[in-house]
């Protein structure tokens, strides 16, 4: 596996993001965690607002409840190595990706640091993957 | 449990406002949309409880992992606006919850 991403162009950000990351500054709501397993997708990122943010961590992580997107730090991260981002890797190691010819509706996947590394698959199991908070 | 798209409109007729004055009311009703989302837990869990469930990061049909520890990090640069956006009604009531759907088989 390439260290660097060979799928999807590097659009206007100078980043790709991270479709997984911790509620920090910058990021933007990405989806909501279901009952039923699995995330419900924005069809776009949606900020996050101060208000927000005091609702969604009053309880607990809100990562627990909702993903976020924000930059993908690459070497900033402790999950990022030789091949990349090794969520995305763990996930598909992990996970059978569905078959479906039609991938999940997805706001920022031009940007996507997932998509750009493994492509397509990448897509049918992000919505399976929630951001496990050690904090 | 039965979902919906969110979709809001609120129109008040005959009501007339100064422009300063509307963009308050919008203001205030997108922050008070942005509390309502931070309050939403569809998980069906009580808040923690996921966090307890541990083990071999299955959380329902959710893999758990890590995200990542952000360290390092020596630069505001690093975080920061992914967009360049301006939070204004038309886009928070315009951002619809979109039902997806997928299937996962643990390996």
């Amino acid at each position: 596996m390439n260290s660097r991403p060979k799928n999807g162009p590097l659009t206007t950000e100078s980043r790709p993001l991270c479709p997984s990351a911790p509620l920090r500054e910058g990021s933007q709501l990405l989806g909501l965690v279901r009952q039923e397993g699995g995330i419900r997708l924005l069809a776009e990122p949606l900020p996050v607002t101060a208000d927000f943010v005091e609702a969604a961590t009053a309880t607990g992580p809100a990562e627990e409840r909702f993903r976020f997107v924000n930059k993908c730090v690459e070497k900033g991260c402790t999950k990022w190595g030789a091949g990349g981002c090794s969520v995305v890797a763990s996930a598909l190691e992990r996970l059978q990706a569905t078959q479906a010819a039609i991938l999940p509706s997805c706001g920022i996947r031009p940007s996507c640091r997932w998509f750009m590394q493994e492509g397509a698959s990448a897509c049918h199991i992000c919505p399976q993957v929630t951001y496990l908070n050690y904090e | 449990m039965d979902m919906k798209a969110a979709t809001f409109t609120l129109d008040v007729k005959g009501l007339e406002l100064p422009e300063d004055v509307r963009q308050e009311i919008s203001l205030a009703l997108n922050n008070t949309l942005m509390r309502k989302l931070g309050e939403i837990n569809l998980t069906g869990k009580t808040n923690g409880g996921a966090a307890a469930t541990g083990g071999n990061g299955l959380f329902g049909k959710v893999i758990r992992i890590d995200g990542g520890d952000w360290s390092r990090l020596i630069n505001r640069h690093d975080f920061g606006p992914i967009f360049q956006r301006t939070l204004d009604n038309k886009q928070v009531l315009g951002a619809g919850i979109e039902q997806i759907n997928q299937t996962q088989v643990g390996k």
